[in-house]
């Protein structure tokens, strides 16, 4: 096997196997010319690769594991088995993704040299994955501003703290963003994704309180908002609500330690000009302001008699909902008018 | 053998600026009574307080540079401070330099006093600023008591006229703390 084909085959792997994080690393890091053509043999085994690659992937980010009722009523279970087997398609945007990977340097220059159109869900999937190992080992300075990432559903619902250092989330982008194809024909793959995308959401929040720069700020937030609106209008019409679980998770446990507003914006300078701290202060509550829109389609489920045809969807949705709940609604109102209030703004001045 | 010589350029940067800082927020208003009847009953309490209301629009100057300007239909309130900003600095640079170059010498001088006069200018723009935003941080204090004694106003105002609509109004009672009782005989 030729020195590329190894590395092509390594990058693959690792970009799932935890044990080759320092190899990866080096992969991603350093330039390596790629010859033209690869032999039948490391194409094979890379399609391999990528196959069982992509379940252990997901497997690993523990999503798989959780149990609950499909919308459709065919009870509890795992993910495996409520969900049919599923085809995964990798075409040759997969190929020029890990051959940019291997020949840049993730330097911003390199943001325009990749030219992808993915349409497949295992392409998707694997995009998703780079950028999480870009961003592990702090490589993804081209990848932030690249159009293949920024046009990823996947990509900014999982990071979008990283992405919108790079600018806001814009109208145009939120269009190329395919949220249809996620709610339904990859809503098995969005449903395994629940739990990382709690914990990465979490960690957005947790993390706003280490913000000291307000314009990152308000371009997050209103990232965030773009995103969760656009997602919450598609899952409502594809009866896919339970699918906000993870801002629904997310919120509920920062919630749960019941902060002060003071704790999204206490990195925030005081010498701000007011109108600059306001909009940043408003802009950090783009979750619970999310959930808030959609709490009249969640009200409305609520009302939904045994013997409606949505009953069980609704039973569902309300399943997920629960942890966040009445009590969080009321919390998170609070704190969106405790935020910028101009009492405690006031009181700042003292 | 060339001469030496000292250049020195210096130049005054005068300066006209408006500098300003607010804030957006909005009246919690609870609906008790349909949303165009709430709206109404706000403006007469704006009008009340003094504010002056063109269509949908009220506004009131508060004194020392502060103004209110309220959205009578979605309650979205904006509060602004502005303030007239004369600016001067005056700087001066020097260079000791060789004869045939203190033509092109002088002009570079120029340019790096008129880059360091327009930081000056920046960073006086940006103290006054700050300052300003301290001035309008310690007013709002007072303003948000007025705009609850307004909210206060309106919805009392909109739940006689509720009680009004369900039943015969026997008592109203308004505390101090701006509580409010009603007994209506239905």
């Amino acid at each position: 096997m030729a020195q590329s084909e190894y590395e092509l085959l390594s990058l693959a792997q690792g970009l799932w196997l935890c044990s080759s994080a320092r190899l990866t690393e080096s992969l991603i890091r350093e330039p390596r010319k790629q010859p033209p053509n690869y032999s039948p043999q490391a194409l094979a085994l890379l399609r391999d690769t990528l196959a069982k690659g992509v379940v252990v992937g997901l497997a690993r980010q523990g999503g798989v594991r959780a149990r609950f009722n499909r919308p459709t009523g065919t009870g509890a279970g795992y993910w495996w088995q409520r969900n049919p087997v599923q085809r995964l398609e990798f075409t040759e945007q997969a190929m020029s993704l890990l051959r940019w990977i291997l020949e840049s340097v993730p330097q911003p220059a390199a943001a325009n040299r990749l030219d992808l159109c993915i349409r497949e869900t295992g392409d998707a999937l694997l995009l998703y994955f780079v950028y999480a190992r870009l961003v592990e080992h702090e490589c993804h300075g081209a990848a932030v501003s690249s159009p293949a990432f920024r046009h990823s559903a996947l990509c900014w619902l999982g990071y979008c703290d990283s992405l919108a250092k790079a600018g806001p989330l814009s109208i145009e982008e939120l269009d190329r963003l395919d949220f249809e194809i996620l709610l339904d024909e990859q809503a098995w793959l969005f449903e395994a994704l629940q739990r990382p995308l709690t914990r990465r959401w979490l960690g957005i929040e947790t993390g706003k309180s280490q913000i000291d720069d307000p314009v990152y700020m308000t371009d997050l937030g209103v990232s965030q908002a773009r995103l969760l609106e656009r997602l919450a209008d598609a899952a409502a019409r594809h009866k896919r609500l339970d699918l906000l679980s993870f801002v629904f998770q997310a919120g509920a446990r920062i919630l749960r330690n019941r902060p002060d507003p003071e704790y999204w914006v206490k990195n925030l300078p005081q010498t701000l000009a007011l109108e600059q701290y306001t909009d940043a202060a408003r802009a950090s509550m783009a979750l619970f302001e999310a959930v808030e829109a959609c709490y009249p389609v969640i009200e409305d489920l609520a009302a939904a008699r045994f013997f409606d045809e949505e009953y069980e969807y609704s039973q569902l949705v309300l399943k997920h909902w629960q942890v966040y709940g009445e009590r969080g609604l009321e919390q998170a109102r609070s704190l969106i008018s405790q935020v910028s209030a101009l009492d405690r703004l006031a009181g700042e001045s003292a | 053998m060339s001469r030496a010589y000292r250049i020195r350029v210096a130049d005054t940067l005068r300066q006209h600026a408006e500098i300003k800082d607010g804030i957006r927020t909005r009246l919690e208003l609870l609906p008790v009574l349909p949303a165009e009847r709430m709206a109404a009953i706000l403006k007469s309490q704006l009008e009340a307080r003094g504010f002056t209301c063109d269509g949908a629009v009220a506004t009131r100057e508060l004194g020392e540079g502060v103004s209110i300007r309220v959205d009578i239909e979605s309650s979205h309130i904006e509060i602004v401070m502005a303030e007239e900003l004369a600016l001067q600095v005056s700087g001066e640079l020097s260079q000791v330099v060789e004869e045939e170059e203190a033509e092109q010498r002088e002009k570079q001088l120029q340019q790096a006093l008129a880059a360091q006069l327009c930081s000056k200018v920046d960073e006086a723009q940006d103290e006054a600023r700050q300052a300003l935003t301290q001035k309008l941080k310690r007013r709002l204090g007072d303003i948000q008591q007025e705009l609850d004694q307004l909210v206060n106003a309106t919805i009392a105002t909109a739940l006689k006229e509720k009680a009004a609509q369900l039943g015969e109004v026997e008592e109203v009672v308004e505390s101090e703390d701006g509580s409010i009782s009603i007994r209506i005989n239905l």
